[in-house]
């Protein structure tokens, strides 16, 4: 017998004084679990990795909520997708400043040139009006003819201005920069 | 059932290399489990609290096993990981009530009587208290080597204790059961 099995000889003789009283005592029983836990444990756990989730009550702590409410649930709020406005710079101030003045006008010249042409334009809704404005470029005549050539005047020469700071610029980083 | 280390590999590679994982590792959680289960009832004592260690150690194994590099056999790396998650169990349930560690467990061992999962006779019961008399390394120690068995080397890689002081430490946790249990028996 070679000393290191002398040793782990002793060491295990050590092991077995140590818990001799122990091991010598007349227990019964002991810990135990439920019936199936761990076929239960087994279910659950495989059915929280397939992400299927544990099952929830239909009643919390006294809270209830009518038969198959979660499975009916939709969203009642309509989601509203948002839209990109692509603004030509300082356009839609301009078209804000003078949509006014310039609805005010059309009606009067429509005044002017017969009835007919009068109710056209009043059946134009002024959500009409505003696409209209946005889409279309203004007519510096037909401006002018409304009193507004002062006005529209000092505002071509704001957007003069303001055009060396905005060269370079593209559109997608302007249209970004006024949705904020 | 105990799986060798070439099983575990196998077990591993299928993990990682497969295309169902979950179901290798619905099998690992069938090897390993009850064992598992076991180990961690023996340091929080309730059943419940055993229920909860027991998911949230598996969750972990579930969600690091993947980047598992095999520098330790597997089992000791999931009972390294159950050790740490009951343990923190305990330091938690010992924070939120405000008391000592030896009082928790002073508690731990009085509802062991009112427990409806636990049956043991008074020898049984006497037995299990003195285990949670002792300091918290002792008693987990004492029960990874008299009822899980496993070896002092296996448990230096759980524990990152040196094989001496974890024969010191279960030496002197016998001792001292032993004085426990004769002086409540004969009292």
């Amino acid at each position: 017998m070679s000393i290191k099995q002398v040793k782990e000889s002793m060491e295990t003789n050590k092991e077995i004084e140590a818990d001799k009283f122990l091991r010598s005592l007349d227990t019964q029983g002991g810990f135990e679990v439920p019936v199936d836990y761990f076929e239960a444990n087994t279910k659950r756990l495989s059915a929280f990795l397939r992400k299927e989730g544990p099952e929830l009550p239909e009643s919390i702590g006294g809270f209830q909520v009518p038969e198959n409410y979660f499975e009916n649930l939709r969203p009642t709020i309509p989601v509203k997708k948002g839209r990109i406005v692509r603004f030509r710079p300082l356009f839609n101030v301009a078209a804000s400043f003078l949509l006014i003045g310039f609805t005010g006008f059309l009606l009067i010249r429509s005044n002017q040139t017969g009835s007919s042409k009068q109710s056209e334009l009043s059946s134009l809704s002024q959500e009409e009006i505003i696409n209209h404005l946005e889409t279309q470029e203004f007519s510096a005549d037909l401006l002018c003819e409304a009193g507004w050539c002062n006005e529209f005047q000092l505002l071509e020469n704001e957007d003069k201005e303001l055009n060396p700071l905005l060269d370079g610029v593209s559109e997608e980083d302007l249209t970004e920069l006024i949705n904020g | 059932m105990e799986l060798s280390a070439e099983q575990e590999k196998e077990l591993l590679n299928r993990f990682n290399t497969g295309d169902d994982p979950e179901r290798v590792f619905t099998e690992l959680l069938g090897h390993f489990q009850k064992r598992v289960y076991w180990h961690i009832r023996r340091i929080v004592i309730n059943h419940e609290d055993a229920d909860d260690v027991l998911q949230n150690t598996f969750i972990r194994i579930w969600e690091k096993l993947g980047s598992f590099r095999g520098e330790s056999r597997l089992y000791t790396w999931i009972f390294r990981i159950a050790t740490n998650e009951a343990l923190s169990f305990l330091q938690k349930k010992q924070n939120r009530m405000s008391i000592s560690m030896d009082e928790l467990q002073e508690q731990l061992g009085d509802s062991l009587k009112a427990s409806a999962y636990f049956n043991g006779n008074r020898t049984e019961l006497v037995l299990q208290q003195a285990i949670l008399s002792l300091p918290e390394k002792q008693r987990l120690v004492f029960n990874m080597k008299y009822y899980e068995g496993l070896k002092y080397e296996e448990m230096e890689e759980i524990l990152g204790t040196s094989v001496g002081a974890l024969k010191a430490s279960y030496h002197l946790a016998s001792k001292k059961i032993e004085e426990f249990v004769k002086r409540t028996l004969n009292s």
